[in-house]
Parts: structure tokens; sequence; C-alpha cells
């Protein structure tokens, strides 16, 4: 093992730092690349940068684009007008009948279940402290925790 | 228009239709009314709650604003290469009491939460917690972002500092994790052992002292580290090496801001 985790190159290694910091990794490969950081300074280096990187942009708050470009690509390239009725017409009863039952149930289905929908987040203000897991590692359960009780 | 009305009419959506469509609206808001978790809490209980939520926002956020402050400060101690080491060590006692403090606030609140809450409704809010809390949250480094940098910034600019062989041998000797890993790691176990503990309704509150002990005592010894490292890279570098580590820093940090967000008013 020793051996193998020697040999082991940091162009293998660095690709996968991240996700060793956020423990996506098996106990194998955590174990090659614990024993790796270990005797690799730089490898230990880029895994630090990564991890405080992960932490700074956890911190910047969600940004709502101005403009959705995707919204003005609809407006330009949706159809216009198009009648449908034919398709109707063409259909037997039984099908009409089980398309609209569908249709209805759909619309019941979709009402009832609007009943479990969150609410949404209250957006994060501007400036608010993300404090270092190392100062406060419960902060994520005590703000879920507020947030809930505030909603009660 | 026309078919549509027509599907509804008497003749043509017979009993076994309806009763079907019946049914399956019925199953479909039971299914719905299942999946709803909700704390059924009295008109009493609900106001304890929002004056409970109140109280614990105003805790923490005064405890982690005292935190932010005593960060500040010893990072302004650290920006210079004269270490002011009273300064730096109130603000280490300072972090320290308000790290304790927080955990402190973590434990009288889940306390409170069981005399407030009965068995049952306990149960069901930590299932609402949980299904909050499921997925990725904020990743939190357990280091600052700067002294990451500053170590990065060492090894990166090493050959323009001109290190003789001899500094490069002890830098390399500090960038080493050492002692930080095991302290993170341990802080990682004792924490996910002290949110099993307090996932449970019948709280031992002994445990959980203990285990916040143990917390602390890494947090501690996290923040000596990285003092001792500070002190250890001026005993290595020279005034002019870690000025110009310190303006490798500020760039490299610039940058990172950059890439994350180009717009300049950002």
């Amino acid at each position: 093992m020793k051996v193998k985790v020697a040999l082991m190159k940091c162009e293998s290694i660095q690709p996968n730092l991240l996700d060793y910091s956020k423990g996506l990794l098996s106990r194998s490969e955590s174990e090659e690349i614990r024993a790796h950081t270990k005797k690799c300074v730089e490898c230990a280096v880029i895994l630090e940068e990564e991890m405080a990187f992960a932490c700074k942009l956890a911190a910047i708050p969600e940004e709502k684009p101005v403009n959705d470009v995707w919204a003005l690509v609809r407006v330009k390239t949706k159809p216009r007008g198009l009648y449908l009725g034919f398709v109707w017409n063409a259909v037997g009863i039984r099908a009409r009948r089980l398309v609209a039952i569908g249709a209805v149930l759909i619309a019941v289905v979709a009402f009832a279940c609007s009943f479990n929908q969150p609410v949404p987040e209250p957006t994060r203000p501007q400036g608010t402290l993300v404090v270092v897991a190392s100062d406060d590692p419960l902060a994520r359960q005590t703000d879920t925790m507020i947030d809930i009780m505030e909603r009660m | 228009m026309k078919p549509i009305l027509g599907l509804f009419g008497r003749s043509q959506f017979n009993s076994g239709w309806r009763a079907a469509f019946v049914a399956l609206a019925l199953l479909s808001l039971a299914v719905s009314s299942a999946n709803a978790q909700d704390v059924q809490l009295s008109a009493e209980q609900k106001q304890k709650m929002k004056a409970f939520a109140a109280n614990t926002r105003s805790g923490t956020e005064s405890q982690r604003d005292a935190l932010k402050s005593a960060r500040e400060e010893l990072g302004a101690v650290y920006s210079s290469y004269k270490l002011d080491e009273a300064r730096a060590s109130k603000a280490i006692d300072r972090i320290g009491k308000a790290q304790q403090q927080l955990l402190g606030v973590h434990l009288s609140n889940q306390v409170k939460i069981r005399q407030i809450l009965t068995k049952d409704q306990f149960n069901t809010f930590q299932q609402m917690m949980s299904k909050k809390m499921h997925g990725p949250g904020p990743e939190r480094a357990f280091f600052r972002e700067d002294e990451a940098f500053e170590l990065g910034a060492i090894w990166r600019i090493k050959d323009s500092l001109k290190l003789t062989p001899d500094q490069e041998k002890r830098v390399a000797a500090v960038l080493r994790p050492g002692n930080n890993m095991k302290n993170m790691q341990d802080m990682k176990r004792a924490t996910e052992q002290l949110n099993q503990l307090y996932s449970s309704f019948n709280l031992d509150a002994a445990a959980a002292r203990k285990l916040i002990g143990d917390i602390h005592r890494d947090q501690l010894a996290l923040t000596r580290n990285a003092h001792s490292r500070q002190q250890t890279i001026r005993s290595i570098l020279t005034q002019d090496q870690f000025a110009a580590l310190r303006q490798e820093i500020i760039k490299r940090m610039g940058e990172r801001r950059e890439h994350r967000r180009p717009s300049p008013e950002l």
C-alpha cells in the first residue's frame, strides 16, 4: 500500500481533492489521498485552497439574472396560432374521455400537491456573516431550526 | 370546446367512469395529505416557538458578530510583519469565548425545544429538519480564507521570494497539515455525534456537554496552531519576503474574486 501511495502522481490526486474535502470519495480513495497529502506539500496546499475557495463561493448570495435570455428566445421562436382541433376530431370518443379525465386528474393532483410546496426561502441579506466551520460547526442546524420555527 | 362539454353529459359520462374519477381524486388527496409534514401546535406553543426563534436568532447572531470582529482583529494583527502578541492573544481569547458561547447556545436551544414540544411533535420537527437539510449545504472550510491563501502563496512564489535552501525546507515543514488535519477530523466526528444526540427527544445532556468540550478543545487547538504558524512564518521569512508574500496573497484573493464575479461593481 505504501509503495502504491508513493507512486501516485500529483496529477491523478489533484482533480479529486475537492471531492475528497467534501467526503465524496470511497474510503480507499480517501485513504490514498490522505496519505499522499501528508507527504506532498503541493497537494496539501491545493487541498486547503480548494476548501477555502469552496467556503468563499458558499458565502456569496445567489444571484438571479436581470434578463432571462431563454424567455426572450422563447418569445421569438414560439409558434403562434397553431390549430390543433383536427387532432381532437380525429380521435374516437373513448380516447377523448381518457384524455379529458387524465387532464382533470392531473389538475386535481397538482392542486392537492400545491399544499405541500415549501414556502420560498428568504434570501440571505447581503453581508451576513458566514462563519468558518471551526468557529460554529453547528451553524447549519441552528439556522435551519430557526427557519422552521419562524414559519410555524 | 364542444366535444369536451359533450363528454360530461349524462349519456356519455357513465357511472363507472364517475366512480373511477372520484376514487382517483380522493386517492390523490389522501396521498398529498399523508405527505404533508406539519407540527400541529397549540396557540400557546406557536407563541412560545416564535419567541424562542427570535431569541435564538438574536443570540446566535450576536455571538457570530463577536466572532467576526475578533477574527478581523486577528487578521489585522497577522497582516503586519511584527506580531503584536498581546493584541493577538486578546483576539484569540475572544474567539475562544465566542466559540464556546455558540456551542452553549446550541445546547440550550435543544433543551428548550424539548420543553415546548411533545415527543411526537419533536419527531415531526426533526423530520422537517432532516428534509430541509437533505442535500448539499454551504461548504464551510475549517480555516480562514486568507490563511489558506497564505500557504499557497508561499509555495507558489518561493522562487521569486528567493528562499534559501534552509528557508525552503522550513517553509515545507510549516505547510504540512499535520495536527490541523487531525483536529479537523476529530471535530467533524464529534459534531456528527452531537447531531445524533440532538436528533433524539431524550437528550443525554451530559454526553452532549462532553462532546461540546471535545469540539471546543479542537477549536482552541486550531486557533493556536494557526497562531504558531504565523510566528514560524515570521521566523523564517525576512521582512521584505513577508511584504512580497502579502502582496501575492492580496493578488491571488483578488484573482479568485474576479474569477467568480466578472462585473466590476461586485
